[in-house]
């Protein structure tokens, strides 16, 4: 940080960290206190509200194998999908910024996955995956091969999350660290041609070591986004006369669906679903911290 | 430090002020909208838009004061919502559709009015139908929307190609078991080198042994699971070993456009699947359809209209006349002339001039009469077991079982029964509650 | 030697890019499809069904969603990029006490996923009497972490202190200095993350999913999906209203290609 005036202490530094806070207080802060509050509840949404202490989290750690399952399965889809997504991403950007034409256009065109609705992509996978009228099975036996239940069993289904994933994020990725690579002075590159580098040798050698910023922010923010998944799951395995808990055999329970079962199902548990929440959220943090020390560390 | 304090407060009053503005028109729309001239606005709930979109529209012209508002919910959202509007203490629509698998569930939210507080006479309805909708201590909290016998439904060019006849009479006879089913399933496949298949779908499969199945779901206290499953599942098991059912996901697009395709024969049919299925997704398919009676005749889903007691009295006495005139009234007749659906109010559904299916609906089936078949032959016979509180959770189980069983061929029922048994103790979190 | 390389480069692009684009391509083909047509075979070629379609979507309350979410959107944006640009001032021009606490907190409201908190919310929202407005899915995007960090290290890059020093020294007060001289500066971060709050916004699913009550309030997402139980069957009209769906944020994407990687690389590296 630069170091700034001290004149200018007063009132203005609040006045303009105020809104920010505030809001964060109100919209953030409070609905979150409150889930921390309802975690030692036994409470359904509508019946008797019992204070029942540590319960609930002595439940998650000690009984309750589902949690566990989701976490198994969260971790799974995560670490599969997301460094695919961003060594594709950083890999395509290399790639890239050396194009005279078409720079742009393909920037976009890979950027649209990124913006689309995800009520869509739920649609369209569906459409593409399916067993017997996807896209890609009718290509896979057009090929002479067998068509593959990707949407229905519990082996594919991951797998199947996992690319919905690459496939939204790599554009995104790849804009980052587009925008990473322009913004390492030129000289650089020039030097190491100079000295005879290959382009191969350029990437490894400079490209990555000098985008290590960019590559832990969307390391920190995919694993934070990895823990959040839900609505691409959810929405590719809900239709309306055979909804499943998780998808097949419960492989694409992610946390936040497991604390969203628990939560709104049937038989709703609002208090056991807070701690789960609230432990979802000491995982972040924990992930966060000690991915960012990691990340961090080497570069000391 | 001071300054900093009132700089604080001041975007903090502002911020509520704003909030505060917000909310007050909020509430004064609302005020508006409850009031004026004897108008009463009905708020809904549904998902089921094949029956609330004809129905309101034929009572708003009969009673210019009442106006409906439906919102369309996703099936599977029904409840979520209703739990969050509940848990946050927001407003519930005045009127929703109840699922009957999970009715239990909003039995247990007690949010509903109870109807008896309008002299409502549930002995003039069907019983096993409004028992459901009565609570441990005699409270009644909904009105059944329609009696739900269920049959199998096929296609006759299909049924002529591969059993020589379209004939319902001839098919009844040849369809008499499930081994039946299992032998010709068997016999279609080969014959058509595994293109054709008797059913579509593992989960629609299930689903019809599931309701066909007179294994309760509970006994006491106990989650009777095994058996319920082992009874529904080894049918299913025996289909899918003859070649009879095929690998589409139940409810996704592509499983409901084999309705109007020449892959796939039967189709497990409630009454109200006549307009919410087979005329959705087969639209040309006129003339095309056959009825039979499954081996076992059965009552498949069905819905109740519930009041929230929340509402307005004025509200709350306009939705209960409503679902009066729907099942016991004229609604009655609407509902099983554009619907499908016939009423479970005795004086109604006994009446055999009364109770007969549109012409429409009976040339959709080649001029079979289906009306006598559904209301006069399978109704009186229809199966049923009790709803329990842990039906979804059975049901959410039943659908990865059939659906995995379907995926891996070499699975075997014990395998089935054994994954699921680990799913099912896991999602009942009650401990009052053991599962067998 | 070179050609060859250069051409596989081509080829590879060409396919990623392929991949990226079929599904879209997909959607759109789809959507001109009577719904009986589309499982025929490959829908590959659009069909000339996409008008028919669009009046059925135009027949429901597609026209209301669409204002509701562009409202949504519009007004979480424009809120949200202000209040973050005045954290990311805030945080880069100024010396007090905790702003070493401030910035680390600022990094954990990042981490804060929003679903965690929704009952809580909602009944906040219910207890300030606008559970039944829209306000309750803009709101929750005010406070944005990934936002307020965003315009941190934005700022700390791109804006040079000595013009607002010297903006000082010319006698200008702070909400002058803020506005016409910062606010300029930092155009294509500011562009930047208006868009990508347009988007989250637009695309939000959760939060409409649990607020929206009525007709009246629906965003798209949940007016898509709503259409999969009013026209249940009808996947033409579904896919239809989709394609439209796409379509702002493709045009907003497309004008602010430019600014957007040009944001982008001034805040990215920092990060």
């Amino acid at each position: 940080m630069k170091k700034t005036h001290n004149k200018y202490k007063g009132a203005w530094p609040s006045a303009f960290l105020a809104p920010f806070c505030v809001c964060f207080f109100l919209f953030n802060l409070f609905p979150i206190l409150y889930s921390f509050y309802m975690s030692f509840l036994d409470w359904n949404g509508y019946g008797e509200k019992t204070s029942i202490g540590f319960q609930n989290y002595i439940e998650i750690f000690t009984k309750d194998d589902l949690f566990w399952k989701s976490l198994l399965n969260t971790v799974k889809i995560g670490v599969i999908g997301f460094p695919i997504a961003i060594i594709l991403g950083l890999v395509f950007a290399a790639i890239i910024c050396n194009l005279v034409h078409c720079k742009n256009l393909l920037q976009t065109v890979n950027f649209l996955p990124y913006i689309t609705t995800p009520v869509a992509i739920g649609m369209i996978f569906t459409f593409i995956f399916e067993k017997h009228v996807g896209f890609l099975n009718k290509l896979i036996t057009a090929l002479g091969g067998e068509a593959i239940n990707f949407t229905g069993s519990p082996k594919w289904a991951p797998l199947v999350i996992a690319f919905m994933i690459i496939w939204k994020c790599t554009g995104y990725y790849m804009a980052m660290y587009l925008a990473g690579i322009t913004s390492v002075s030129e000289d650089v590159y020039e030097a190491a041609r100079i000295d005879g580098a290959s382009r191969v040798q350029t990437f490894f050698k400079i490209t990555i070591p000098l985008l290590k910023p960019v590559t832990t922010f969307l390391v920190i923010t995919s694993a934070i986004y990895a823990f959040q998944l839900f609505d691409e799951p959810n929405l590719l395995f809900t239709n309306q006369s055979a909804t499943t808990v998780g998808g097949p055999g419960q492989s694409c329970l992610t946390m936040v669906w497991n604390f969203y079962n628990q939560a709104f199902g049937a038989n709703p548990r609002l208090g056991y679903a807070s701690a789960l929440s609230c432990v979802l959220f000491i995982i972040i943090v924990l992930v966060s911290v000690v991915g960012l020390r990691v990340m961090n560390g080497k570069e000391d | 430090m001071k300054k900093k304090l009132v700089s604080v407060l001041l975007v903090a009053a502002m911020t509520v002020s704003m909030l505060a503005g917000c909310g007050a028109k909020s509430d004064s729309e609302k005020g508006s909208s409850a009031s004026a001239d004897g108008d009463v606005t009905i708020t809904y709930w549904g998902w089921d838009s094949n029956y609330y979109e004809p129905m309101f529209a034929a009572y708003e012209k009969e009673h210019p004061n009442v106006h409906f508002e439906p919102t369309a919910v996703e099936w599977g959202d029904m409840l979520t919502k209703a739990q969050q509007a509940l848990a946050s203490g927001s407003d519930l629509p005045v009127m929703f559709g109840m699922d009957n698998t999970l009715i239990e569930n909003w039995k247990a939210m007690d949010i509903c009015e109870d109807l008896t507080k309008y002299d409502f006479d549930d002995s003039k309805y069907l019983d096993s139908l409004a028992e459901k909708c009565k609570t441990d201590d005699g409270k009644i909290i909904g009105v059944q929307e329609s009696i739900n016998p269920a049959g199998i439904a096929y296609k006759r060019d299909l049924a002529k190609e591969y059993f020589g006849t379209d004939d319902p009479a001839e098919l009844q006879a040849m369809f008499a078991s499930y081994d039946d089913y299992a032998a010709k399933g068997s016999e279609v496949y080969d014959k058509s080198n595994g293109e054709v298949h008797l059913f579509h779908s593992g989960q629609a499969v299930a689903e019809w042994l599931y309701f066909a199945s007179d294994v309760a779901n509970m006994d006491g206290d106990t989650l009777t699971y095994t058996d319920k499953m082992t009874d529904v599942l080894s049918k299913l098991v025996t289909l899918r070993d003859a070649n009879a059912v095929d690998t589409y996901q139940s409810g996704t697009p592509e499983a409901n456009a084999t309705y109007a395709d020449d892959k796939h024969i039967f189709y497990p049919c409630p009454n109200w699947a006549l307009t919410y299925y087979i005329q959705g997704n087969d639209p040309d398919g006129s003339g095309n359809w056959g009825l039979l009676r499954a081996p076992v005749d059965y009552n498949h889903g069905g819905a109740a209209l519930g009041i929230s007691s929340s509402a307005t009295d004025e509200q709350k006495q306009a939705a209960y006349d409503f679902a009066v005139w729907a099942t016991a009234g004229d609604g009655a007749t609407i509902a099983r002339d554009d619907v499908g659906y016939i009423t479970p109010y005795l004086d109604l559904m006994n009446d055999p001039h009364w109770v007969s299916m549109s012409e429409d609906m009976i040339a959709w089936f080649g001029g079979q009469d289906i009306g006598e078949v559904y209301y006069q032959e399978i109704a009186p016979n229809m199966a049923g077991v009790p709803s329990t509180a842990w039906d979804n959770t059975i049901v959410n189980v039943r659908n990865d079982l059939s659906q995995q069983l379907m995926d891996d061929t070499a699975m075997t029922l014990d395998a089935a029964i054994k994954l699921g048994d680990d799913q099912i103790k896991q999602l009942v979190t009650d401990d009052s509650v053991t599962v067998k | 030697m070179k050609k060859v390389k250069g051409i596989l480069t081509g080829i590879l692009l060409t396919v990623v890019s392929l991949i990226s684009l079929v599904p879209f391509w997909f959607m759109f083909s789809m959507s001109t499809y009577k719904s009986e047509m589309i499982f025929q075979g490959v829908p590959i070629v659009p069909s000339d069904y996409f008008l028919e379609n669009l009046r059925t979507i135009f027949a429901s309350n597609f026209v209301q969603s669409y204002g509701n979410s562009l409202f949504v959107s519009a007004v979480s944006m424009v809120v949200t990029v202000l209040i973050c640009a005045m954290v990311g001032y805030g945080m880069n021009v100024y010396n007090f006490k905790f702003k070493k606490a401030l910035s680390i907190f600022i990094m954990m409201t990042m981490m804060v996923p929003s679903q965690i908190g929704i009952i809580g919310y909602m009944i906040e929202m219910r207890n300030i009497g606008i559970n039944q407005t829209l306000w309750p899915m803009i709101f929750t995007w005010f406070a944005n972490g990934f936002g307020a960090y965003w315009m941190i290290s934005f700022i700390q890059s791109s804006l040079p202190i000595e013009l607002v020093e010297s903006a000082r020294i010319d006698g200008a007060s702070e909400v002058k200095i803020f506005r016409s001289v910062v606010l300029p500066c930092i155009k294509p971060g500011l562009l930047t993350l208006c868009l990508l709050v347009f988007l989250w916004s637009w695309n939000n699913y959760m939060i409409p999913l649990v607020f929206v009550n009525k007709q009246e309030n629906y965003t798209i997402p949940i007016f898509i999906k709503s259409l999969a139980s009013a026209y249940r069957t009808d996947y033409g009209a579904q896919l239809a209203g989709l394609t439209l769906a796409t379509i702002p944020l493709l045009i907003l994407f497309i004008i602010g290609s430019k600014n957007f990687i040009k944001g982008l690389t001034a805040g990215a590296v920092k990060g």
